[in-house]
């Protein structure tokens, strides 16, 4: 049977492959998109690349921040990873901002001097391509939150959803603009989709930064975790001695817990090992997304030495 | 939140009675009470909650670090009148059956007679 820790493991490495996936197709993208923007003359297209540049190298730094936590998580007692998870979220919402400013100037800039689109051929095949991919990694990540929260996903599905509706707008546009060249109409529609796209980023850039700025600053648990701590801890009363203190604190997904207790010293190492591990495994299952560390103490409340 | 001691010289017992909502803010004050009073020998303890309000986890704990105490000191807590929201905390929480808890203070009383 497999045990919590071992699914936990898996779940960083699914995650993270699920990141890296979306960055190494988000770089293959970007060289057709340079020929078809350069061919269609669209400014749409030309933010759609920018955008798709800044959110690769956005992804590229989860993935970077993903794989260190996973590592991390299987060697040390890692207090930093939820932060970790949050600076890397806000780098996503950094470069959705970036995009919005580009596209917001691009559009403005189209909007003063229309000028009728190029050859879209390319352009229809590559953002179709795009969209199909774009909605494959949006499922999947959506998926894998549900699993599991995590900031870095949180912020991954709703990127490439933004992706993928930037794409359907990208679409779209080009079609109308296209069929419609004869109209003097049809010039305004390639900067109205940016426009579009912009109001789309600005509002998913906003969500993400709330929460991981939110996540990022430290928090005491609410009131009903620190009751399930407590009795837990009833559960176990005759199995300890003394109670010298209780930390508690969330950040991000992450619960970390500390308990300082002591032992009767007559009890054999094996006996107080045993307690240890069921009353974390006890705490684990019952507060999702803790970390619990039990360390034995002596009569003053030090913690023995080499206690992880 | 106000503490009252009370020294029962014929047992001899020490009554502590509480009054108002015991959280964050005050427990360290209970703390510091309590263990005074185990320090100093006074281990045959009732703890009045009739006019307790309410408890938090942070109250909780340092009932929980009293039962510990007094446990190796050989000493006994018993808790009385508690309120229907005070006895569901320590009911949900398991620590109903960490401690004796008596309807009255009298009825606490008559547990150290037996």
């Amino acid at each position: 049977m497999a045990t919590t820790e071992s699914v936990s493991k898996d779940h960083f490495r699914e995650k993270e492959k699920s990141i890296l996936t979306g960055f190494v197709l988000g770089l293959v993208a970007l060289a057709p998109d340079v020929v078809a923007v350069v061919l269609a003359n669209s400014v749409m297209l030309l933010s759609d690349l920018l955008k798709s540049a800044s959110e690769t190298v956005a992804t590229f730094l989860s993935w970077l921040a993903v794989r260190k936590v996973r590592r991390g998580k299987t060697e040390d007692y890692n207090y930093g990873q939820g932060k970790l998870e949050n600076i890397s979220s806000l780098a996503v919402a950094g470069a959705m901002m970036l995009s919005w400013m580009i596209v917001s100037y691009g559009a403005i800039e189209r909007f003063r001097h229309p000028t009728p689109i190029g050859r879209i051929g390319l352009a229809l095949f590559v953002t179709g391509g795009s969209a199909l991919v774009n909605l494959w990694v949006w499922r999947k990540n959506l998926k894998l939150t549900r699993i599991e929260p995590s900031p870095v996903l949180e912020s991954q599905w709703r990127l490439y959803r933004a992706k993928f509706a930037a794409n359907i707008s990208v679409l779209v546009s080009l079609l109308i603009s296209s069929g419609f060249r004869e109209q003097r109409w049809a010039a305004y529609v390639d900067p109205a989709g940016a426009i579009l796209i912009s109001v789309f980023l600005l509002v998913s850039a906003y969500r993400v930064v709330t929460d991981s700025i939110y996540d990022l600053l430290d928090r005491t648990l609410d009131e009903s975790l620190q009751l399930v701590i407590l009795s837990e801890l009833a559960a176990f009363f005759n199995d300890y001695v003394a109670l010298h203190g209780i930390r508690s604190r969330r950040s991000g997904s992450n619960v970390y817990i500390e308990i300082l207790m002591e032992f009767d010293g007559e009890r054999r190492m094996s006996e107080v090992q045993d307690v240890i591990d069921r009353m974390k495994a006890g705490l684990e299952e019952r507060i999702k997304g803790s970390q619990v560390l039990i360390a034995p103490t002596n009569m003053n409340g030090t913690p023995a030495s080499g206690v992880r | 939140m106000l503490i009252e001691v009370i020294e029962e010289q014929s047992i001899p017992l020490t009554i502590v009675g509480l009054n108002g909502r015991m959280d964050s803010s005050n427990s360290r004050e209970f703390e510091e009470k309590i263990v005074g009073l185990i320090q100093n020998g006074k281990t045959k303890m009732i703890v009045d909650c009739a006019q307790l309000q309410y408890i938090s986890s942070a109250g909780l704990r340092v009932f929980l670090m009293a039962a510990k105490q007094l446990t190796m000191a050989k000493g006994k807590l018993v808790l009385s009148s508690l309120n229907d929201d005070v006895r569901q905390v320590f009911n949900l929480t398991g620590f109903s059956s960490i401690f004796e808890i008596r309807d009255s203070r009298e009825d606490a009383m008559k547990s150290y007679d037996a």
